[in-house]
């Protein structure tokens, strides 16, 4: 069964994974809990990612070799699992981020353009 | 991630267990939920809140691990192995169904790659030889000749120059073959001689099995004759005896030394024994020793790319400076036309094997929506196990592989059991095909490819067959299916699985009546064949031929002095009742010409089979006489002009006359040697007709003459016998040698066997074939309507229960289910009959005294398919009418 999707807007489907990458570039090694806290913020809170996505997509990225993953302590002194960018997922964040630039603008020239 | 990272995380996950991998998992949800705590206390909540407000946050751990446990490769073998595991497990409890299923496929399988097996192997791919694919034979057309070819065979220095100045070619060889008398044991036996030449061992690719290959010093005009053997002389005549090599046979007289034997797959020629011939042979064919072949044929290896155009223009202008040469045996206007060998065999076997083709692609069909119907009643009989699964947590998508992995390792047993079924199938299907048609070079076997075959008709199968049930299985919502504990009674049984289920059954009729229809038309062909009255009865009757030494007995005095002695001496044989001569052989081809009856005018030409026999031959093949007199042994001896005729002459060539007394001139005489010029034959005698062209062609005018007319001809004698005629062959041998040590008889075969193998063995083969893969998949298709009807009578038996408690009668209930049933029947015989005209129209060519659209074929075949299916149904109704209501309502 799929996981049910998060409300109030679903992410479009490969968007997760390039947000992940983003928060992870930016944020350095970051645990789980963080990324789907900063995706949260950044979007000021038009994104939910819900677990049941967020995880399975981190071990999905850290299979493809995007993510590198280990565990650390916290400040808290509690161990949690740390990711951080791979070069060949610094790589694809480029790729996608370039494609998904190219998409928006054509989007949005359509928005504009088509009356 | 790099390949030494994924091996280092492999050999890390290994190490480390997945129960450690899912513990990571598990702290690091732990962890997520935690945070999570801390920051909803942080906005001020109370800790139990918090708790509460994260846990529901974070939902199913037990989901998200399995979400993330699916991202790793891992984790799709080991959900393969498990499901095999559950599979095995599955399919070896239902017992009965999985045997069925099983059967189904391996049938539909292993007949699928017999025909596969013998048509890649036998036809398409027949040689073993180096180039195969690019062997060409060699011809001359003759662009003004309607029919295109003029000859196919050379004198071979003409070859010898083809092979020497063309630039399409990487070699060519010359061959041709003759008969050659093997003298052993006081015995002559004649053999298949192959003239080959030089480059011939080089050319084929193929080393020796034993000894070694014919070399260019074997072709010295001075060097000492040598033989290589072929593999199945030296495994029938020396029993594979590898201490031939180096021994001395005779053949034409001549000792010969045996150098060496080729493997079973080199069958160049189809010869016994292959001698050298230099490329020098003198083309003018005074060879003094021994009748050795004057025209050969040729076949190149075209070189790579080169196209058939090429090759034809590069020898068409070769053959320009031949023609100078040979000016007779080039047309005025010469091309030169090739034809790559492998597409030379496949001939007129091609239709036979194309339908049936189609006939086993049916037969997969059948076998397909059979095991579907199968898998399909299980699965609606495991829905609530699948909506349990899929309660637990298991995606439709992981649900469908879990069905497939089921069918896939059914489509396994099947294509293992198909594959012993192929593998001794395949030699049947041999031996049962016409003589001639497959090539002693192929080996026809379940090699690499027909094991590759195998194995992708049953994944193609596994998609066929499991795909459907898969899907079926996990539609609509699974949820339901939990709540309604009645279960398989209700919606899931009786909606649109069994609509599904019809279907199937439906098409497995219809598939199996288009197969019963073509096997109905073949037997009826074969049966029509085998039934036209040849004249004669040819049970009990042995024929062979006379082979003279090259120049002696070549006047008809000196013949008849010969067959004089040697039919006396056959008669004396014990076993033998009549034994005449003749020329040429028993309905399978006689001399045949146009005749001139004077005081008859007529514009088109008259011809006429002209038998050339001995005073016995009548009695022999038991041919009655009509009116007039029989040849007498006093014709024989004064050579007198009279003559026999058939009925059909008779009553061509003298519409409501007596023909007797009459006088007919067979003109072809006046061309021959040593015949009569301008000679009349009176009239004698009328007998009864034969098929002398094969029972297929009308009955030919026929003439017989005394055989002491003319001294041309090779001679056959025929012999009668009251015991198996092939017991009585070494004794007629016997009597040859008795009279001409050096006269040979070859070639001895009792006229049936010799009947069957040419004219009854193609349709026998079809409507062996048709009637095989229409048994199978009529035994099929009955299992699949009996299997779907029993499990929808058990569908019912709720149903059965309440109708009966209201009142129904038995005969009502089973009116009801036989109803059921028969609308299924007859969806599907419609259906059925609507394709078989199309494959009637198919059929035309393969068809033969009987109509492609024959009515009683297809009515007897409509009639006997509902009679089988309603018993097949009928068993199945009767068990729901014992339904004890108050059973069936406590089953709720």
């Amino acid at each position: 069964m799929t996981p049910p999707h998060s409300q109030p807007s679903e992410l479009l489907k490969g968007t997760l994974d390039m947000l992940i990458l983003k928060v992870v570039s930016v944020g350095g090694p970051i645990h789980g809990y963080a990324i789907s806290q900063r995706i949260r913020q950044i979007s000021r809170e038009f994104f939910q990612v819900t677990q049941g996505s967020l995880y399975p997509a981190l071990h999905r990225l850290e299979e493809r070799g995007l993510l590198d993953a280990e565990w650390r302590d916290t400040p808290t002194g509690r161990e949690a699992k740390f990711y951080k960018l791979t070069r060949s997922g610094r790589k694809q964040l480029e790729v996608e981020m370039s494609d998904w630039e190219k998409m928006s603008d054509a989007v949005a020239l359509i928005l504009r353009t088509a009356h | 991630m790099s390949i030494s990272s994924r091996i280092r995380h492999f050999f890390r996950r290994r190490r480390e267990g997945r129960a450690s991998d899912d513990q990571h998992l598990d702290s690091e949800m732990q962890f997520h939920l935690e945070q999570q705590t801390a920051d909803y206390i942080a906005q001020g909540l109370d800790p139990a809140e918090a708790r509460r407000r994260a846990a529901l946050q974070l939902g199913s751990t037990v989901a998200i691990t399995e979400a993330s446990r699916d991202t790793r490769w891992e984790t799709h073998l080991e959900h393969f192995l498990q499901d095999l595991k559950f599979a095995t497990r599955v399919l070896a409890k239902a017992k009965r169904s999985t045997i069925l299923a099983v059967c189904a496929l391996a049938l539909g399988i292993g007949s699928s790659t017999i025909i596969f097996t013998v048509m890649y192997n036998g036809v398409l791919h027949p040689f073993a030889y180096r180039a195969a694919e690019r062997l060409t034979t060699l011809h001359v057309l003759d662009p003004a000749n309607p029919t295109g070819e003029m000859r196919a065979v050379f004198h071979l220095d003409e070859i010898a120059a083809f092979r020497e100045k063309n630039h399409t070619f990487e070699d060519i060889v010359g061959y041709a073959n003759w008969f050659v008398l093997y003298s052993h044991d006081g015995i002559d036996e004649q053999l298949h001689g192959g003239a080959v030449t030089s480059n011939t061992i080089e050319f084929f690719g193929m080393p020796p099995l034993a000894g070694r290959g014919l070399i260019a010093s074997d072709f010295n005009a001075d060097a000492p004759p040598v033989v290589m053997l072929n593999w199945r002389l030296w495994n029938s005549a020396f029993h594979d005896d590898p201490s031939v090599i180096g021994k001395q046979i005779t053949l034409d007289g001549v000792a010969y030394t045996i150098v060496g034997v080729m493997p079973r797959r080199f069958q160049h020629l189809g010869a016994d024994v292959y001698l050298p011939t230099p490329w020098d042979t003198p083309a003018s064919a005074a060879h003094s020793d021994f009748r050795r072949p004057t025209f050969f044929w040729a076949t190149g290896i075209l070189k790579k790319g080169v196209t058939a155009k090429q090759a034809n223009d590069d020898l068409t202008a070769i053959a320009e400076s031949l023609q100078a040469r040979y000016p007779k045996d080039y047309p005025k206007v010469a091309r030169m036309g090739t034809q790559l060998l492998n597409e030379a065999i496949v001939g007129d076997l091609k239709d036979t094997l194309i339908l049936l083709i189609a006939a086993v692609v049916l037969l997969l069909l059948i076998a397909c929506s059979n095991v579907a119907g199968l898998l399909l009643a299980q699965a609606s009989a495991r829905s609530r196990e699948i909506a349990v699964r899929s309660a637990l947590g298991a995606s439709r998508m992981r649900l469908v592989r879990q069905l497939l992995t089921e069918s896939l390792a059914l489509a396994f047993a099947g294509c293992v059991a198909g594959c012993a079924i192929a593998a001794i199938g395949a030699k049947y299907v041999v031996a049962a095909m016409p003589p001639g048609r497959i090539p002693w070079d192929a080996d026809v076997t379940l090699n690499r490819s027909a094991l590759l075959f195998a194995v992708s008709v049953s994944l193609l199968s596994t998609l066929l067959f499991g795909l459907s049930p898969a899907l079926h299985a996990i539609r609509g919502d699974l949820a339901t299916r939990l709540v309604s504990v009645g279960g398989m009674g209700t919606a899931a049984g009786a909606g649109s699985g069994a609509r599904f289920r019809s279907a199937l059954v439906a098409c497995q009729i219809a598939l199996s009546i288009l197969l019963l229809i073509t096997a109905g038309l073949s037997l009826r062909s074969f049966y029509a064949l085998t039934h036209v009255d040849l004249g004669i009865d040819p049970h009990n009757v042995l024929l062979a031929d006379v082979q003279f030494p090259a120049g002696q007995y070549a006047t008809s005095d000196t013949k008849r002095k010969f067959f004089n002695d040697l039919l006396v001496r056959i008669d004396a044989i014990p076993g033998v009742t009549h034994s005449a001569e003749l020329v040429g052989s028993v309905l399978l081809g006689s001399p045949d010409g146009a005749i001139t009856i004077p005081g008859k005018v007529h514009s088109e030409e008259w011809d006429t089979n002209a038998d050339v026999v001995s005073s016995d031959y009548f009695a022999a093949l038991g041919l009655r006489l009509l009116k007039g007199r029989l040849l007498t042994p006093a014709d024989e001896d004064s050579a007198r002009l009279v003559t026999v005729v058939s009925r059909a002459f008779a009553d061509k060539y003298f519409p409501g006359e007596d023909p007797i007394g009459h006088s007919v001139k067979f003109n072809f005489f006046d061309q021959l040697p040593d015949s009569p010029r301008d000679a009349y034959f009176e009239i004698v005698g009328v007998i009864s007709d034969l098929h002398a062209n094969g029972p297929k062609e009308p009955i030919p005018p026929q003439m017989y003459v005394p055989y002491t007319v003319t001294g041309f001809g090779d001679r056959s004698v025929v012999v009668r016998t009251a015991i198996p005629p092939a017991s009585v062959v070494n004794d007629v041998r016997r009597a040859v040698s008795a009279i001409d040590h050096n006269v040979a008889l070859v070639t001895p075969r009792p006229l049936e066997e010799n009947l069957s193998d040419s004219i009854y063995a193609g349709p026998r083969f079809s409507m062996l074939s048709f009637g095989l893969c229409a048994s199978v998949g009529l035994l099929l298709a009955v299992v699949g309507i009996f299997s779907v009807m029993a499990y929808t009578v058990s569908l019912l038996t709720h149903e059965v229960g309440i109708r009966m408690a209201l009142g129904a009668s038995r005969a009502h209930i089973l009116r009801m289910v036989l109803g059921y049933g028969a609308r299924i029947i007859g969806a599907g015989v419609v259906l059925g009959l609507a394709g078989s005209f199309v494959v009637a129209r198919a059929m035309r060519t393969e068809v033969w005294g009987v109509s492609a659209f024959d009515p009683a074929t297809f009515i007897t075949v409509a009639l006997a398919v509902i009679a089988i299916a309603l018993l097949a149904t009928y068993i199945p109704a009767r068990r729901a009418t014992t339904v004890e209501p108050t059973i069936a309502l406590r089953h709720e």
